[in-house]
């Protein structure tokens, strides 16, 4: 029997589909503050103007500094957010539309 | 994502593969708004001039060195928070 243990037992092993949803949530999270970030410390960071392909000095810590800061911003506002249960009393018309469709 | 089993591991690899293709397209159509907006605004003629071209080359090894410096920067910020959430509880 010790033959069947030691193989990584995919038969035995169940997808929960809560876990999986709640890791692409995780996933799409983590990917939208990315984007936001990029487009963001772009536009605060680097000129438009190319003379040279490389980024310099200074926009380079610049864009060190406003990744940094994003995230910082982030947190706090996810703070607030939280504080003034944000999704339940800004949100509220969603569950209106929700319960619309479930009718229908 | 480290609680996810084996089996679970495998299928979201999958999830993560179809993402990343959106991904992609969508940076290559952010790379192709911002340099054709900064670099071509002249519209006397219907050829890029030399000077467009030179501008768009450089305009896109610098929006994807951008990209990529903010990339690991983001990845750096995500970690230390990671150790200090540990470090905190």
């Amino acid at each position: 029997m010790s033959f069947f243990l030691n193989q990584p037992q995919l038969s035995g092993l169940e997808v929960n589909p809560e876990r999986m949803r709640l890791a692409e949530l995780h996933y799409d999270a983590m990917n939208t503050t990315l984007n936001t970030i990029k487009k963001q410390c772009l536009i605060k960071c680097v000129p438009d103007e190319y003379g040279e392909a490389e980024l310099n000095k200074g926009e380079s810590s610049c864009t060190d500094r406003c990744v940094a800061k994003f995230m910082q911003a982030n947190r706090i506002l996810g703070e607030y957010a939280q504080a003034v249960r944000f999704n339940e009393r800004d949100l509220r018309h969603y569950e209106e539309i929700k319960r619309k469709l479930a009718k229908d | 994502m480290d609680q996810l089993n084996y089996k679970e591991q495998q299928e979201f690899q999958k999830i993560v593969e179809q993402k990343q293709m959106n991904d992609f397209m969508r940076l290559y159509t952010s790379l192709v708004d911002r340099c054709f907006n900064d670099c071509v605004n002249d519209f006397t003629s219907n050829k890029l001039s030399s000077r467009e071209e030179t501008c768009l080359n450089k305009c896109a090894e610098k929006f994807l060195k951008h990209s990529e410096r903010v990339g690991s920067r983001f990845q750096e910020q995500n970690q230390m928070l990671m150790n200090q959430m540990r470090g905190g509880n």
